[in-house]
């Protein structure tokens, strides 16, 4: 289980980082491909926070959210979108165009198990 | 290789790159290729002024040609590698001669404050020491779901042989002693860092809060089908983007399982609410942060939410779990703010909070109380 697209955070807030996103500079076609995946994750827990940007804007509710073999945060989508020139994990992009920007479908009993491995720290 | 200090000063006269200051040291701190270039004579530069913080990042006292080092408790002499004074914990520690330096361990730590040897060594407390306060593990979890955490750090506590982590001046062991004391306490961020053991009452102020360590978390987690049912969707635009569209609903604000209050209709909220579960106390579910409220996507005061609870039914004088991110991390915060709206106790956490299913889940977090009584007084 990887963790790919968390930033760093200082209260609410979510900071670009530039030093640990070495790897892949999207092009359009594989950004938007890139972020239709990420928009079909599955919530493994949701914080009663509001994330908010460098600025201090708004993005979206904090959730943690899945394809069963990475996790990733919900703010991801929204740097994808608006920073062109953020850096994403190589390991990720190889591992979604494996699999044709496809995601398998994840059962409730790994969701629960991909919670519990994330309450525990373990992701 | 430990390195007491390191200073770039950058003189603008001056592009060059030079070294003005350099010193070894002993074991004990005895200075030795002692090197320092003052220039006093050039109009346009004044000079360098020394670095007296040497050795262990302790001020030298150069006065009188003493050579001593200014440790917070004693003043310890490098030429003979003692201690001018005697410790002012001798009679805890019998082992240990009374001006010895460091405990006499120079190998794998430093001096802590003139009364006891501390460890940086990895292997020793590798994830507690402040020299190496993170071991790689805790780094990733430091820099990937939290950030550094700026609001802990860690005092030793030697009765117990043993750290205890320090969150906003509340230690571990203080919070665990407030749990079994259904009293009163809260935490100080000006309290100073706790010495030994007499501190922890110190810290604990009876003032009508108390903090509580969150726990338990473990083994009651349960995932219901029909929220994992539903897949996320389009995040900017069926959220963040429709904040505005969000704003037109006449009525975003909705209350269920009786003494639950639920602000905002996004997908986070919704789950939490229904994982929820239900005490003597109202719990109210918003997003918060650390001064305010945000109910889909417009921000509240904690008056503005007081209102809102009061228009759905809120008794005043209610204790309420504000299920809540950050609203109990500042004691004049969101959370106490509300409790003065409210006039009740108010149950908030430091940190951020997601229900699952049976309990709370922090991150490193904890209850924090206000109510009233931090007025009064």
């Amino acid at each position: 289980m990887n963790r790919v697209g968390f930033l760093k955070e200082e209260l609410d807030k979510v900071i670009i980082v530039p030093e640990i996103h070495l790897g892949t500079i999207l092009d359009d076609d594989l950004r938007q491909k890139t972020i239709d995946y990420l928009s079909k994750g599955r919530v493994i827990l949701s914080y009663m926070e509001i994330s908010t940007d460098e600025l201090g804007n708004n993005i979206a509710p904090l959730e943690i959210l899945t394809d069963g073999n990475w996790v990733w945060p919900s703010y991801f989508q929204f740097f994808l979108k608006r920073k062109l020139n953020l850096r994403i994990d190589d390991e990720f992009i190889n591992f979604i165009r494996s699999k044709d920007f496809v995601m398998d479908d994840i059962s409730t009993d790994k969701l629960k198990e991909l919670q519990h491995l994330y309450l525990n720290k373990k992701i | 290789m430990y390195f007491d200090d390191l200073l770039i000063v950058h003189d603008r006269n001056n592009a060059a790159l030079q070294v003005t200051q350099s010193s070894d040291y002993l074991p004990f701190g005895l200075s030795f290729n002692e090197y320092y270039q003052s220039r006093t004579g050039s109009i346009t530069n004044s000079g360098y002024s020394q670095n007296k913080y040497q050795f262990q990042g302790q001020e030298k006292q150069t006065g009188f040609d003493l050579g001593w080092y200014h440790f917070k408790y004693r003043m310890h002499d490098p030429a003979i590698g003692r201690f001018g004074m005697v410790d002012p914990l001798a009679d805890k520690y019998t082992y240990n001669s009374t001006y010895a330096f460091s405990e006499n361990r120079l190998i794998d730590g430093v001096e802590l404050e003139g009364a006891e040897w501390e460890g940086f060594a990895a292997g020793f407390g590798a994830a507690y020491g402040p020299y190496v306060s993170r071991n790689s593990d805790n780094w990733d979890d430091g820099w990937f779901s939290g950030g550094w955490d700026m609001f802990t750090d860690y005092a030793y506590d030697k009765t117990l042989g043993n750290y205890d982590k320090i969150i906003n001046g509340v230690s571990n062991k203080a919070r665990n002693d407030l749990d079994y004391k259904s009293g009163s306490g809260t935490y100080s961020d000006e309290a100073p860092m706790p010495q030994g053991s007499q501190d922890m009452n110190y810290l604990v102020k009876d003032v009508g809060a108390k903090v509580e360590i969150a726990k338990g978390y473990l083994g009651l987690m349960k995932l219901q089908n029909d929220l994992f049912g539903v897949a996320l969707g389009g995040l900017e635009g069926s959220v963040a983007s429709g904040f505005s569209s969000m704003l037109k609903v006449k009525t975003p604000y909705n209350s269920f399982k009786g003494k639950t209050f639920v602000f905002g209709t996004d997908k986070a909220t919704l789950s939490n609410a229904e994982n929820v579960f239900q005490s003597s106390w109202d719990n109210v579910i918003v997003h918060g942060t650390h001064d305010a409220f945000i109910v889909n996507g417009v921000r509240n005061t904690p008056e503005q939410l007081a209102k809102l609870m009061y228009s759905q039914g809120y008794k005043s004088g209610t204790p309420v779990n504000l299920i809540s991110c950050y609203t109990g991390l500042y004691e004049e915060g969101a959370a106490f703010q509300l409790s003065q709206y409210l006039n009740a106790t108010v149950r908030a956490p430091s940190n951020r909070i997601a229900v699952v299913e049976g309990t709370h889940y922090f991150e490193s977090g904890y209850w924090s109380y206000s109510n009233l009584s931090k007025l009064i007084k």
